[in-house]
């Protein structure tokens, strides 16, 4: 069991503040991350069988996609 | 103003692996994956001024796909012993399409804005790893990349066509103390791309006149690290400089004279460099009681050119982490986390401190049984 973000603390909050061009700006995001998770996992099958590990090239790619 | 907006993603992954060992010391692996998104992200607005009661409407739909295709060489082989070499190249073609219709059925005005980015990166690179005497160590290599951006819109025709190669260099030094001390020097130089996200040319009203977009004439941005780091037993002691060209700043004002708006998007900064510590240590103040510390201090340069200005920073920022792990009795544990982030330079902007705090309950059941 898991409950994230207990105290509501990631809140954004953007301040713009440019004097040079008289430029001022206050933006607040709640990206309403509080969460109670609840997880099992369970492993079934031959757990004997060796693991083949081959990397894979799109990595990087992946992340542009966020 | 009321806000309706869906905003779906649809993926699918597939993927060739092949590794094969030619002799006990060399082998060669291939891969290949072609990945494909879907975005589908409608959205509308209804807006009424306070001032007259004036009404407005405003219709949006986006729909974006994105299609990678991926393949990648790679030949290791053990020469000596305590020396191996590494050579390989990646081919990634993506293909990213992106169309907005905007319409408001008040004033009955219609926008289309649709823009396709071809984008193909060739990629080669050699690496070596060398166990020297004495608990030396060198690892380095020098990778290579080409890119080719074709940026089109059926309506505007070529609006990017950029070539650009860059030589990715790194080398790590380390020098081991025993099996739980070393000390590591390492320089390495890396691209950060924009997001897709970054560059779309998508809608998102925060106001009649302030609105979210993409930023189509991103570049990428590339980071030159250095990095002295000490690890003693279980603390680790960290110095790092960063001097990043053309770091992707997001959420960043323009105003755009012609439409009257104000846009944010992601902007290019012209210097961004850091310097900063990092430790980190574990902590066991009883038998029942596990705790990690991470904690990181940066000081932060950075220059944005804006409106025709140069806009100067400097800020300081702190990162801190501690995880406390409580052992209960029957396989059960309690986990209770969190993290501080103060105040963090992002361009123009700055965001303000950020806290987060993660509570966890854990029990295990082992399952006993003979295959």
């Amino acid at each position: 069991m898991t409950y994230s973000d207990m105290f509501n603390g990631m809140i954004w909050r953007f301040i713009t503040d440019v004097p040079e061009i008289n430029f001022d700006s206050y933006t607040q995001y709640d990206w309403g991350t509080r969460l109670f998770k609840i997880t099992y996992s369970y492993t079934f099958g031959n757990r004997k069988l060796k693991e083949v590990d081959v990397r894979s090239g799109s990595e990087d790619e992946r992340k542009r996609v966020q | 103003m009321n806000i309706w907006e869906v905003n779906t993603w649809q993926s699918g992954t597939a993927s060739l692996g092949i590794h094969h060992s030619l002799t006990e010391n060399q082998d060669i692996s291939f891969s290949f994956d072609y990945l494909r998104y879907d975005n589908d992200n409608p959205s509308s607005y209804h807006n009424t001024t306070r001032e007259d009661g004036a009404e407005d409407i405003i219709l949006v739909s986006k729909v974006t796909p994105i299609s990678f295709r991926v393949a990648s060489f790679d030949y290791i082989n053990m020469l000596l012993p305590g020396f191996t070499m590494e050579a390989g190249g990646k081919v990634t073609l993506s293909r990213f399409t992106n169309t907005v219709r905007v319409e408001q059925p008040l004033s009955d005005d219609t926008g289309l804005n649709a823009a396709t980015l071809d984008e193909n990166i060739f990629a080669g690179y050699g690496s070596f790893q060398w166990e020297l005497l004495m608990g030396w160590q060198m690892r380095g290599g020098l990778r290579y990349e080409h890119t080719d951006s074709y940026l089109t819109s059926p309506s505007e025709g070529v609006l990017v066509d950029r070539k650009f190669g860059n030589l990715f260099p790194n080398l790590t030094v380390t020098r081991a103390f025993g099996i739980t001390s070393k000390a590591q020097l390492a320089y390495s130089r890396r691209i950060t791309r924009p997001t897709f996200n970054d560059m779309a040319p998508f809608v998102f009203y925060i106001g009649p006149t302030t609105f979210v977009s993409g930023n189509l004439s991103l570049r990428p941005s590339v980071t030159d690290a250095v990095e002295a780091s000490l690890q003693w037993g279980d603390l680790w002691l960290a110095v790092r400089y960063n001097n990043v060209s053309d770091e992707i700043a997001q959420f960043q004002p323009f105003y755009d004279q012609e439409q009257g708006a104000l846009v944010i998007h992601s902007d290019n900064m012209t210097i961004s460099r850091a310097i900063g510590v990092s430790v980190s240590t574990p902590w066991r103040p009883w038998s029942w009681w596990e705790a990690q510390i991470d904690a990181s201090v940066y000081r932060h340069w950075y220059e944005i050119d804006y409106v025709g200005r140069t806009v100067r920073r400097n800020m300081n920022r702190v990162e801190v982490t501690m995880t406390n792990i409580y052992l209960l009795p029957s396989d059960f544990s309690i986990e209770l986390s969190g993290t501080y982030q103060s105040t963090m330079p992002m361009g123009l902007s700055h965001s303000d401190r950020v806290r987060n705090s993660t509570l966890a309950l854990r029990s295990r059941w082992e399952r006993v049984r003979s295959l």
